[in-house]
């Protein structure tokens, strides 16, 4: 492109133009856009299953007796002998409906001639304060024929672990025992229903 | 003035999706249960029988894979109502593969999560797997994750039949 001049008298103007262009030339690979990739991912799959679990949870119960209980004779002659046994019980009685209870049933002193059951000679009172249902009140006699209680009012929807009560056992002392040692098994029977 | 086409142009290229295997078979089995026990003598009750998820490959092609278990609510809960939480459920796993046919060209693997899990609500994997690369299309292979449940017992809980659902998870990775 050739400048443009003017020559005059007056000072002279010298007016250039100038046009500018481009060259395409030379656009490099570097403006091809890159490349473009598109990894699909792997398909992933996915399967599910059902289990329907159930547990079935019923009364129970049980029991655990400190044995043995040795009864020992009290201040003055032909004192009573007394000692005491301690239960442990767990209970767990139905939601709607249910109860439990503990009682006793006692076999025969052995040897003979000495206290007996069918005499009325063991007695009993009941203690503690288990979490569930009451201690039996009063003086209980012990029986070979049927069962006494010991924890009773346990109802419905109860449910304890370990809790402990207490038997307080009285013995007769009559002159007309023989001297000697005298036991006799005691069965606790915790039920829940 | 030089005329001059640009030509920008970009290629685009998409790579054809990974194919999997043929077919994918998942079950598992549908019950559950713990019978009712004395919580003195059985602290632990053990599931009636083993929970066994089974996953059924066809043309496997080296995937890898999870198993995982979960429960569909917090609680296992009784016709009346009471709750028992799911945390008192806990499992463990053991898992093999078998093939049928010719011998895999690439074999498969599977490993359970080793010990003692506990139940929740949130997927717990228990089982990771690979499923090979078989030498013939109609070629099966068979995962084989049997998970043992347990329960722990209480004389607390109210009496009643508590259930929930266990959902299992068969997933490509």
């Amino acid at each position: 492109m050739q400048p443009i001049r003017f020559r005059g008298s007056s000072p002279t103007i010298r007016a250039v133009a100038k046009h500018k262009y481009v060259s395409w030339k030379g656009l490099s690979a570097g403006l091809w856009s890159g490349f473009l990739l598109a990894a699909a991912p792997a398909i992933a799959v996915t399967r599910t299953g059902n289990t329907t679990v159930t547990a079935t949870v019923a009364v129970e119960a049980s029991i655990t007796v400190s044995s043995p209980t040795t009864l020992t004779q009290g201040g003055g002659a032909f004192a009573p002998f007394t000692g005491s046994t301690t239960l442990t019980f767990s209970i767990r009685t139905a939601k709607v409906g249910g109860s439990g209870s503990i009682v006793l049933q006692a076999a025969e002193f052995t040897p003979t001639g000495g206290p007996t059951i069918a005499a009325g000679d063991l007695t009993y009172t009941c203690g503690g304060t288990p979490s569930v249902g009451t201690p039996c009140s009063g003086t209980q006699t012990v029986s070979l024929a049927v069962t006494t209680p010991v924890i009773g009012s346990i109802g419905a929807d109860q449910r304890a672990q370990n809790t402990t009560a207490l038997v307080n056992w009285t013995l007769a002392n009559s002159p007309l025992f023989s001297t000697g040692s005298y036991s006799a098994a005691v069965t606790f029977t915790v039920s829940s229903v | 003035m030089k005329k001059a086409l640009l030509l920008l142009g970009t290629l685009v290229s998409f790579a054809a999706p990974l194919s999997g295997a043929a077919s994918y078979t998942f079950t598992v089995t549908s019950t559950l249960s713990f019978p009712s026990a004395n919580p003195t003598t059985t602290p632990t009750i053990a599931g009636s029988a083993p929970v066994i998820a089974t996953i059924l490959i066809v043309n496997p092609n080296r995937e890898n894979f999870t198993i995982s278990v979960q429960s569909l609510g917090a609680n296992l809960v009784s016709a009346a109502g009471d709750t028992i939480a799911v945390n008192n459920v806990t499992w463990s796993a053991i898992a093999t593969f078998t093939t049928t046919g010719p011998p895999p060209t690439s074999p498969p693997s599977i490993s359970a999560t080793p010990g003692i899990q506990t139940l929740t609500t949130l997927p717990v994997v228990s089982a990771t797997g690979f499923d090979g690369r078989a030498a013939g299309t109609t070629d099966t292979y068979t995962g084989t994750v049997t998970h043992s449940f347990f329960f722990s017992n209480s004389w607390f809980y109210s009496t009643g039949v508590y259930t929930q659902t266990l959902l299992f998870t068969f997933a490509t990775v």
